[in-house]
């Protein structure tokens, strides 16, 4: 009996041996941003913001800017100007200047994913202003780190954006043959902010910005739609919206010359809304085509783009890897602007909504 | 030969093999054996997950007629084969190999508690925690042993449905093409996949504590291939979620691969996973104990219950010593070494070598 109540006593006493953190007494930072410093060009200005629930069950945004060469270095740093120490657990959003962007990303990725503690669900994302400024508007009752995440999340899932999180980013920083990409947030004024975009990285450096009115062609080629919206002026002066769009695409190779390769894109939907008089099947039919050559040519123009740009987004350089043995990466990038690239679009429009 | 028989109601029911093998087989190595077997062999590395599992069947098979030979656990063996001297050597190898391999578990286990949850909790105190449970599990006997398998196999089962949140993100031409490495190139993946594999040589040891030893075959083999085919979805999904480099530097690929499963109630599930590993290990190390304790006890005639507490305070004070990440993946390596050659090498020479005997002693 003796002997069981020592043991009992071991442990509660050791219970003791773990750190405790209470999170009324953290400093829980959503989102980080990185800006260059003008100073010295080595160093780094990080943002660190928190949301401080206050009693009247509003949200205070409060933001810490440090200098430093390390990431977890200016979190140090930052400590000094906190009430209490501040934690990267709940991190939802990291902002990149695009400045910081065009230096390349390569130096940022270590901490994130050295860090076991930090999220891999968090959103990365470039913006043209100071991010110290973006995250001192007013946007939302949520807070802006919230904010910022809660609109790339619904652009993903309803909207033209493609896929991204950091576990996607991290694939596709290491995967040879894709380069990575990333949402692009612009501040309109102190309670406006909008997605403007995708940031195009080449060598994960960022080169060049794609307008979101390419998105929908962008996020044709490199993602698939489950629920998607789209309108279009047809030829004859009408529009035409479409909604629930699915897409889905598809990689062939010509078997004899693989320097061909057809892109096959699928595209279902329905229509919403429609500015001219009946639809009926023949209309049907002229909408299709018009949206198929539309489709073609807006994504054969941005492939083009690439090509030129030697960037390869779309990861064509992936699609080769795994549809050829012994692959020799280095020889195709050689050969990747003068492939012969394709584009096969088949749009299917299911339905034409409750009217005729 | 020494006269080993064991009352009815200390035995377990055949069925039960299963259980014990699939828990003793998946333990600490799983939660990052990806990335070790994706450095030899890519993306072609679930072939060698198969591989090794035929060749597992076969040293299963061995592993029974060796035991069917004497009717006994394999000290039994090495006694009918070479004698009364060798068997005693060959029992305090088998308590080393016991103690290593009790020792990786819980070096491992708390390197991934202290870069997952907890940077600061204590080696010592944590280990003296968890082995005072385990020896009051073997106090309790291989049947108490044998019900924390069962347990540590069925309850943690539901973590098997997280892994289905990483299919949004999966992409499976990261799997093609097919066979593109050279099949040294697999085997070698083969090699580094033993460690996570091993475990099902416990049948070994507890061969005559099971009720009608002929029926447990049948779920020991069922049990084996369980872990294999589980093995080979787990790495296909890990191959497919992450890219080739990035999987390089992911050192524990399962977890990372937790760190993607979202519920409305739970924001980080990795937390929850590494709290519940603790449950998946408690077999492994209450069956390595027992083991240990019960070599020992026939070696030297000392009590298993003092036997149980002498190893555990060896391994705690073992433990304290470890300090870096480096040294437990030096005394892996070891670990890794030792058990291929008991297994995978040692048990079918053994094999081999007890047929010629038993043709030559008929003459």
């Amino acid at each position: 009996m003796k002997k069981w109540i020592c043991v009992i006593c071991c442990l509660f006493i050791l219970t003791g041996c773990v750190q405790k953190r209470i999170i009324d007494e953290l400093n829980i930072a959503v989102a980080t941003g990185f800006d260059p410093d003008t100073s010295d060009e080595h160093l780094l200005k990080t943002t660190f913001l928190m949301e401080i629930f206050n009693k009247e069950m509003s949200v205070e945004n409060k933001t810490v800017t440090t200098t430093g060469d390390l990431r977890k270095e200016t979190l140090y740093k930052a400590n000094r100007q906190a009430p209490s120490p501040i934690v990267v657990g709940g991190l939802r959003l990291t902002l990149y200047n695009i400045a910081i962007a065009e230096r390349g990303l390569t130096a940022y990725v270590d901490a994130y994913q050295r860090d076991a503690s930090i999220g891999k669900r968090i959103y990365f994302a470039t913006t043209d202003s100071n991010t110290e400024d973006i995250f001192k508007g007013e946007y939302g009752p949520q807070g802006n780190g919230s904010f910022i995440s809660d609109l790339i999340e619904h652009n993903i899932d309803y909207g033209d954006l493609p896929k991204t999180n950091l576990t996607l980013f991290m694939r596709d920083f290491y995967q040879e043959g894709k380069d990575i990409f990333l949402p692009h947030i612009k501040k309109i004024n102190e309670q406006e902010i909008e997605l403007a975009g995708i940031s195009l990285f080449k060598d994960h450096a960022a080169y060049k910005i794609l307008p979101s009115d390419k998105l929908f062609y962008f996020k044709l080629l490199v993602d698939r739609y489950s629920r998607g919206d789209f309108s279009i002026e047809l030829p004859d002066g009408e529009k035409v919206a479409i909604q629930s769009i699915h897409s889905n695409h598809k990689y062939k190779l010509d078997k004899k010359d693989p320097t061909n390769i057809t892109i096959k894109i699928k595209v279902q939907g329905n229509i919403k809304e429609y500015s001219g008089n009946n639809i009926d099947d023949k209309k049907i039919k002229e909408i299709t085509n018009f949206i198929n050559k539309k489709i073609k040519n807006e994504c054969l123009a941005l492939i083009k783009s690439f090509q030129e740009d030697n960037a390869d987004p779309i990861g064509l350089g992936k699609v080769y890897s795994t549809k050829i043995r012994n692959f020799d990466y280095k020889e195709w990038k050689e050969g990747y602007p003068d492939l012969n690239i394709k584009v096969d679009p088949k749009v299917i429009i299911l339905d034409t909504g409750a009217s005729i | 030969m020494q006269s080993q028989t064991i009352p009815n109601n200390l035995k377990i029911s055949p069925y039960l093999v299963f259980y014990v093998m699939i828990s003793m087989q998946i333990g600490i190595g799983i939660l990052g054996y990806q990335r070790i077997i994706a450095d030899y062999a890519g993306h072609d590395a679930w072939i060698s997950i198969l591989i090794l599992g035929v060749y597992i069947h076969i040293v299963l098979w061995m592993m029974y007629k060796l035991c069917e030979m004497v009717n006994g656990d394999i000290i039994t063996v090495h006694e009918f084969l070479f004698g009364r001297f060798i068997s005693k050597v060959a029992s305090f190898a088998f308590v080393l190999f016991y103690i290593t391999y009790l020792l990786s578990f819980i070096l491992n286990f708390i390197e991934v508690i202290q870069i997952w949850m907890f940077p600061d909790i204590n080696n010592f105190a944590f280990s003296v925690l968890f082995l005072l449970l385990a020896i009051y599990i073997v106090y309790g006997g291989l049947r108490t042993v044998v019900g924390i398998c069962f347990f540590g196999t069925i309850l943690p089962a539901y973590l098997v449905f997280t892994f289905t949140f990483t299919l949004k993100y999966a992409d499976f031409t990261h799997l093609l093409p097919i066979w593109e490495h050279k099949f040294t190139e697999l085997l070698q993946a083969s090699y580094h996949m033993s460690l996570t594999s091993v475990g099902f040589e416990a049948i070994l040891f507890i061969y005559p504590f099971i009720n009608q030893p002929q029926k447990s075959k049948k779920w020991a083999h069922i049990g084996v291939a369980t872990t294999t085919i589980f093995y080979t979805v787990l790495a296909i999904i890990a191959f497919s979620y992450f890219s080739k480099k990035q999987l390089e530097n992911t050192i524990w690929a399962t977890l990372s691969m937790w760190q993607m499963v979202q519920f409305p109630f739970v924001e980080r599930f990795e937390y929850i996973g590494v709290a519940n590993w603790c449950l998946i290990l408690l077999p492994n190390i209450c069956l390595s104990l027992w083991i240990a304790s019960r070599l020992l006890k026939r070696a030297t005639k000392l009590k298993q219950r003092k036997g149980a507490i002498l190893i555990s305070a060896i391994s705690v004070i073992i433990v304290t010593f470890f300090e870096k990440g480096v040294d437990i993946e030096r005394f892996n390596q070891i670990v890794e070494r030792m058990s291929f050659a008991f297994v995978f090498v040692y048990v079918p020479l053994l094999y081999c070598l007890s047929l010629i005997i038993k043709k030559v002693k008929k003459t």
